[in-house]
């Protein structure tokens, strides 16, 4: 067994142990012992122990025999009355022995022990609403109006949902949220289960984003495929036609290849506008594809600030589309009328060799301040300052964004971040928050 | 507490909690707390000491963990349905009828563990076949868009290659082809959607389409080529009023109507 799964392993067995399960329990607890060390054996090296866990049943498993260990008519652990523990640590209320009702306290003591299960795992949110839940007992000493405060107040769904909201917040003020390639990953899975009403919901959830998340992956590849096609024909149409205007080249093999390139131009803009229902206005009044016919390249890890073309070319792409590319006019007519917007080409690494640093200096500083790069530690440009601090280890957080970190293309040389890292990054953030929010409830 | 008694208030409790549990998404923990408080009542009990008592020996002390693990069961059937798993949902289908019958006990069971396994690899295959399918997707957008030869010729291959796939694992691609989830990964309407179909049939068929668009051209290509060669003193006259520039900037997500603000721009000449 290796040590990421041995330490889950072993934290998961005491807490089962520790409460002294007696009856038919012990004999369940060691067979779901079997059963996790052979899936342990059998996943060795596999980071997502949440997912396997989820996947195989297991967590299940391990959620129904803790809640009887905790309540089970013949699964108790002894409480001693009026004395604290030796290290401090939650006590459960055993009623078959006590023959009372609990108190507030020992009431809430069984949340506790939850708590300290996962405390080490968890974000400041969860811990809020830990504490939300802890101080009922200052609020009343009324067992029946303590869950009615709990109910009324969905103090135990917050438990759950809390943790999405966190990352909500962290993760959204990181990216960009017109940027599809990284925001629909988490549009299809915390940003839904933060607004879950109960945990039940957010079980249906997740089983639905196992299928969303896969569509949207394939839909984004489409997506960048298409624009990347796209924007390709484009710069050549315009490239061909200032090199023809201008000398810059042989003028018969430019005109050719702009013959070629407007036939496969009608072709794309007939799929985007009649098969797929985008048209050209369409994309102008959504940011993502106006900011996709910008050709943008990564400034920072997830992408949320962008080196951009001029934002002029917006209108320049207007008017070749349809005043020349797709308009009835002759080749001849076309190259014989002035362009009236001007289409600016990207400034070149031998024209302006620190562009791309100065760039990426100006992103690190607007990033700076974002709970994203502090928590996860790394740079919040392309500089990848403070890479290797990862907050804590065995945070949640810091496994969600070490293993972000690990995926984040290290800054090259000039600081590109590839677009498709990106894509595989925020698939994995997916895939482990989705795993994440399988294994929680 | 204004002046109820402990078991009204305990009522109270129960109806918030079933008013809690959407019956539509956990029909089971609703009904089981509403139905809890029927019990109470029938049996005329008079205090919160003697419901916990009361309940032992009878559905409802178990009851809450059974109507929780249906009510989950259920959900994942539910969404598995609604993504087009079908044969997933069945396996939760008969998961659920096991539940009702053996109860918690089930989810002790070695049965338990395999049904989820079985699960999982319903889920996977179909993630591994959208995949492939995606793959040829994306073999079509390149073939439709992408001007040069040797990107084509790849993308044809990919195709051919993703249809010899399908056949590897048994599979038609025509007739997953007609599954709504396959439509839907595409974003395409109906009638682009059969304009898919037809080209990659096409190609199934044993066409080769790699080069169709550069013959299309070519006689548009000799003409204008001598047009330019004859004309070049006019073309280049056009465009001396033309401003050919450099430009790089930031965009920054912003509020403003287009979503971003624009700094940093940087201009140079060509």
């Amino acid at each position: 067994m290796d040590m990421i799964w041995k330490a889950t392993f072993d934290s998961y067995m005491k807490l089962l142990y520790d409460m002294r399960p007696q009856g038919t329990l012990p004999a369940r607890i060691q067979e779901f012992e079997r059963e996790f060390r052979q899936t342990a054996e059998e996943h060795a090296g596999t980071m997502d122990i949440a997912g396997v866990l989820a996947r195989t049943g297991l967590q299940q498993k391990y959620n129904s025999l803790y809640v009887e260990c905790q309540a089970g008519a013949n699964a108790y652990v002894d409480f001693d009355e009026g004395r604290e523990t030796a290290d401090g640590s939650p006590r459960l209320f055993n009623a078959a022995k006590e023959q009372r009702l609990p108190t507030v306290h020992e009431y809430i003591d069984t949340y506790r022990a939850v708590y300290e299960s996962i405390r080490n795992y968890d974000r400041p949110g969860t811990a809020r609403a830990y504490q939300a839940l802890f101080d009922v007992e200052k609020r009343t000493d009324d067992l029946i109006e303590a869950q009615m405060i709990i109910e009324r107040e969905h103090l135990l769904v917050k438990l759950v949902t809390a943790n999405y909201t966190d990352l909500v917040e962290e993760f959204s003020e990181a990216i960009d949220p017109n940027f599809e390639l990284t925001s629909s990953g988490m549009n299809e899975t915390f940003a839904k289960y933060a607004h879950a009403a109960s945990v039940d919901e957010v079980t249906y959830m997740s089983e639905i984003a196992q299928s969303t998340t896969v569509d949207a992956g394939i839909q984004i590849q489409a997506k960048m495929s298409m624009l990347t096609n796209f924007n390709s024909l484009l710069f050549a149409w315009e490239n061909n036609k200032r090199r023809i205007r201008t000398g810059d080249g042989p003028a018969d093999r430019l005109a050719m290849s702009m013959v070629l390139v407007r036939k496969k131009v009608r072709d794309i803009y007939r799929f985007f506008s009649e098969d797929l229902g985008l048209t050209f206005d369409e994309m102008m009044k959504r940011p993502f594809y106006r900011i996709m016919l910008l050709q943008p390249q990564g400034l920072d890890g997830l992408w949320r600030l962008k080196k951009v073309m001029h934002p002029a070319n917006l209108e320049a792409i207007r008017y070749i589309l349809f005043e020349e590319i797709l308009s009835e006019k002759s080749m001849e007519e076309i190259l014989l009328t002035p362009q009236p917007y001007p289409y600016y080409e990207q400034i070149d690494a031998l024209r302006c060799p620190g562009l791309n640093t100065e760039y990426e200096a100006i992103a690190a500083e607007l990033n700076r301040d974002l709970k994203y790069y502090k928590n996860a530690g790394i740079g919040g440009g392309g500089t990848g300052e403070g890479a290797g601090k990862v907050s804590g280890p065995g945070k949640l957080s810091g496994k969600l964004f070490g293993a972000l970190r690990e995926k984040t293309p290290a800054a090259a040389p000039g600081g590109r971040f590839p677009l498709r890292a990106l894509i595989q990054q925020t698939q994995n953030i997916t895939g482990m928050i989705m795993n994440t929010g399988r294994e929680r409830h | 507490m204004n002046g109820k008694s402990d078991m009204e208030r305990l009522y109270e409790l129960n109806e918030l909690r079933a008013s809690l549990f959407d019956p539509e998404i956990s029909p089971r923990q609703h009904d089981y707390y509403v139905r809890l408080n029927a019990f109470y009542r029938e049996r005329g009990c008079s205090s919160v000491a003697e419901a916990t008592e009361m309940i032992r020996g009878t559905p409802f002390y178990d009851g809450l963990t059974k109507a929780k693990m249906m009510d989950d069961t259920s959900l994942r059937a539910k969404a598995m349905r609604e993504v087009g798993y079908e044969d997933a949902a069945k396996i939760h289908d008969e998961r659920l009828k096991k539940l009702d019958t053996q109860g918690a006990v089930y989810a002790y069971t070695q049965e338990w563990l395999d049904d989820f396994q079985r699960v999982e690899r319903k889920v996977r295959a179909y993630a591994a076949v959208k995949e492939l399918f995606g793959r040829v997707y994306n073999g079509y957008i390149d073939l439709i868009g992408n001007p040069q030869k040797a990107h084509r010729d790849a993308a044809e291959k990919r195709i051919r290659e993703g249809l010899q796939a399908f056949r590897a694992k048994g599979m038609d691609f025509f007739r997953i082809a007609a599954l709504p989830a396959m439509k839907r990964v595409t974003m395409l309407n109906d009638a682009g959607y059969d304009r898919f179909l037809a080209y990659v049939r096409r190609i199934a068929d044993g066409a080769e389409v790699s080069d169709d668009d550069v013959t299309a051209t070519a006689d548009e290509q000799r003409r204008v080529a001598a047009w330019v060669r004859e004309n070049m003193s006019q073309v280049r006259e056009a465009g001396r009023s033309e401003t050919w520039k450099r430009a790089n900037c930031i965009a920054v997500p912003s509020k403003s109507p287009g979503g971003y603000d624009f700094i940093a721009m940087k201009e140079a000449e060509i």
